[in-house]
C-alpha cells in the first residue's frame, strides 16, 4: 500500500512517514475495498454470482484500481453471459495496470477466436431482438428467439429469465420452471430468479386447487439454506421412482423404439434398396436393349452377306450356263448361226438380236459390238420389208394390234421410211387410240417436212380435230 | 401475481461488441479514493487560505500597534 500524496510505501502509522500525509481514511477506504472483493468471491466460488457482482462493484467504487476486484467481476460477467461486460471490465483493467494483469490473458483467449466473439456478438443481438418482440408483444417469436440464444450462450442468466417469465405469461409452468432452474444452475441465489420460480409455484399450486389434478411434473420445493447473511435457496432434485412405472416405461420406450423402426427407418431402408433394385434393372435393360440392338444388326448384316452371294452365285451361273438362261452372247451367237445357215430368215436372227438390250451394248466387248452391227446392217433392211409385210397382212385381217408391232419393229429398224411411220399413225387411228395417232402424224410432219406424207398427216390431224 | 409488462422493464438490452469503446469511455472511474484525495486536497487548500488569511491580518495588527507606538 502506497501513499496516496508521495508514493511511499505506508506503514503501520496513520500517516505518511515520508511527507506525512493522514492516510488513516485512505487505508480505511483500500480495506474497505478487499473486504468487498473477499466477499464477491466467496460469493463467486458458491455461485451465487449476482452477489458476487454487488460486493465486486461495491468494492470497486472503493478502489477502482483494485485489479483482482475487477478481473474478478469481468469473470463473473462472463460466466453470466455477458462477455461484452468482462471485456470492457478487463479492458479497463489493462489500461489501469498494464504489466502483469491477468486480464490479458483473457482478451488474449477471446481475441485468438474471432469466431466465437461472434458467435458471442450474435447471442446478444438476437437477445436484444428478443426483448424487441416482447416489446411488441410478439411472445412466440420471443420464445423462439430466445432458445435459439440459449443453445448457444448456454450461461445468459438474463435470456432465462425472460424466456421464464414468458413461458409464464403464455402459462407454461414447466417450461418455466425448467428455464428457471437452469438459470439458478448458473447462478445460485439470483433473486429475480427465485421470485419467478416462487412464482410459477404458486401458480401451479392455485391451478392443481382449482382443477385437481397434478399440473407440474417437476418438484415444488426448493431448498434453503444460510450462507453468510445470504439465504441460498435452490430447487429440490427428487429421485425418480423405481418399480412398475419402470417397467411400463420400459415396455412404452421399446413400443416406441419398434413404432420409430417400423414407420420411419424401414420406409427409408425399403426405399434405399428399392432405388438400388431399379438402378440394376435399368442397367441391365440398357445391356439387354444394347445386346437386341447388335444382334439386329448382325442379322442384318448376314442377310445383306446372303444376298450379294446369291447375287453373285447366279452371276457366275449366268456365266458359266449353269443356270440355263441364255446369255446376250447366247443370242448374238444363235442368231450368227442363223444367218450362216439362212441368211434371209431375217425374223429369226432379229428375234435373237431383240434379246439384246442398249444397256448391254454400251458395256459389251468391241468384237460382241462388231459382230451384232454386222448383222444388224446386213439383216435389218431385210427383216424391216418382212415386218412391213406382216404388218399389212395384219391390217387386211383388220388385227391392228398386231400391225401396229410388226410396223414399229420395222420403224426401229429403218427409221428413213415415212410410209412406215404413217401407217403405224394410221393403225393406231384405226385402233382407237388418237392420241398416239395425232402423236405419230406430228412425228412425220417434223421428221419428214415438205413431203406428201408430212401434208396428209396434216390433214389427218386437222380431221381429228 | 407477476406483472408482464412491469417485469419486462427489469430486463433492458445487452451491450454488443460494437458498445465496448463507448462503454469503457463512458465508463464512471470515479471511487472513493478520487473523492477522498479530492476532500483533502480542498482541507489543504483552505487550511493555506486561512494561513495566508492570518498572516495578513497579523501583518495589518502589527503595523497599526506600530503605528500607534510611534511617535
Amino acid at each position: 500500500m502506497n501513499c496516496y500524496q508521495c508514493g511511499n510505501r505506508l506503514s503501520e502509522e496513520d500517516f505518511c512517514t515520508s511527507c506525512g500525509a493522514d492516510v488513516g481514511v485512505y487505508k480505511k477506504i483500500l480495506a474497505m475495498s478487499n473486504y468487498f472483493y473477499n466477499d464477491g468471491l466467496a460469493r463467486a466460488n458458491v455461485r451465487d454470482l449476482s452477489g458476487a457482482v454487488l460486493s465486486l462493484k461495491q468494492s470497486l467504487r472503493y478502489n477502482k484500481r483494485n485489479t483482482e476486484a475487477r478481473n474478478l467481476l469481468g469473470l463473473v460477467y462472463f460466466e453470466m453471459g455477458e462477455a461484452v461486460l468482462a471485456m470492457s471490465e478487463w479492458i479497463i483493467s489493462r489500461n489501469l495496470q498494464p504489466s502483469k494483469n491477468i486480464a490479458d490473458e483473457y482478451l488474449g483467449v477471446l481475441n485468438s477466436s474471432p469466431t466465437r466473439l461472434d458467435n458471442i456478438d450474435q447471442t446478444l443481438k438476437k437477445y436484444n431482438q428478443a426483448l424487441q418482440f416482447c416489446y411488441q408483444d410478439s411472445k412466440d417469436l420471443a420464445i423462439i428467439q430466445l432458445k435459439k440464444v440459449l443453445s448457444i450462450n448456454k450461461n445468459l442468466i438474463s435470456g432465462y429469465q425472460l424466456l421464464g417469465l414468458l413461458y409464464i405469461c403464455t402459462g407454461d409452468y414447466d417450461n418455466a420452471k425448467r428455464t428457471l432452474f437452469k438459470a439458478l444452475s448458473v447462478d445460485a441465489s439470483n433473486t429475480t430468479t427465485l421470485g419467478y420460480i416462487k412464482e410459477v409455484n404458486d401458480l401451479i399450486r392455485e391451478q392443481e386447487e382449482k382443477t385437481g389434478k397434478k399440473v407440474s411434473t417437476l418438484p415444488m420445493e426448493t431448498i434453503s439454506y444460510q450462507n453468510g447473511n445470504e439465504v441460498i435457496i435452490q430447487p429440490v432434485y427428487q429421485k425418480e421412482k423405481v418399480g412398475f412405472s419402470s417397467i411400463i416405461n420400459i415396455v412404452i420406450g421399446l413400443l416406441v423404439g419398434v413404432a420409430i423402426c417400423w414407420f420411419l427407418i424401414m420406409p427409408a431402408r425399403m426405399a434405399g434398396v428399392t432405388q438400388t433394385n431399379d438402378e440394376k434393372f435399368k442397367e441391365v435393360s440398357e445391356q439387354l436393349a444394347a445386346e437386341q440392338a447388335s444382334a439386329q444388326e448382325t442379322a442384318k448384316q448376314l442377310e445383306d452377306t446372303r444376298n450379294q452371294l446369291d447375287e453373285l452365285q447366279r452371276k457366275y451361273d449366268d456365266i458359266t450356263g449353269a443356270s440355263g438362261r441364255k446369255t446376250e452372247l447366247d443370242y448374238l451367237m444363235t442368231a450368227a448361226v442363223a444367218y450362216v445357215s439362212d441368211p434371209t430368215d431375217s425374223i429369226t436372227i432379229m428375234e435373237n438380236m431383240d434379246h439384246i438390250s442398249e444397256e448391254y451394248l454400251e458395256t459389251a466387248t468391241e468384237s460382241f459390238k462388231a459382230l451384232y452391227d454386222q448383222l444388224k446392217t446386213d439383216v435389218g433392211s431385210l427383216a424391216a420389208e418382212e415386218y412391213i409385210e406382216n404388218a399389212k397382212l395384219a391390217v387386211k385381217a383388220n388385227d391392228y394390234d398386231q400391225a401396229i408391232e410388226e410396223y414399229t419393229k420395222a420403224w426401229l429398224l429403218d427409221k428413213s421410211n415415212s410410209d412406215v411411220l404413217m401407217n403405224l399413225a394410221h393403225c393406231y387411228r384405226q385402233s382407237g387410240d388418237t392420241r398416239k395417232a395425232d402423236e405419230l402424224y406430228r412425228q412425220v410432219i417434223d421428221t419428214f417436212p415438205d413431203t406428201q406424207n408430212a401434208m396428209d398427216a396434216a390433214d389427218y390431224m386437222t380431221e381429228e380435230r | 401475481m407477476i406483472n408482464f409488462e412491469d417485469e419486462l422493464k427489469k430486463f433492458h438490452p445487452s451491450m454488443e461488441l460494437d458498445g465496448v469503446e463507448a462503454a469503457v469511455n463512458n465508463h464512471d472511474m470515479t471511487d472513493m479514493t478520487d473523492i477522498f484525495m479530492t476532500m483533502m486536497r480542498e482541507k489543504a487548500d483552505a487550511a493555506m487560505q486561512a494561513r495566508v488569511e492570518g498572516q495578513a491580518q497579523a501583518q495589518a495588527q502589527m503595523e497599526q500597534i506600530m503605528y500607534n507606538t510611534l511617535p
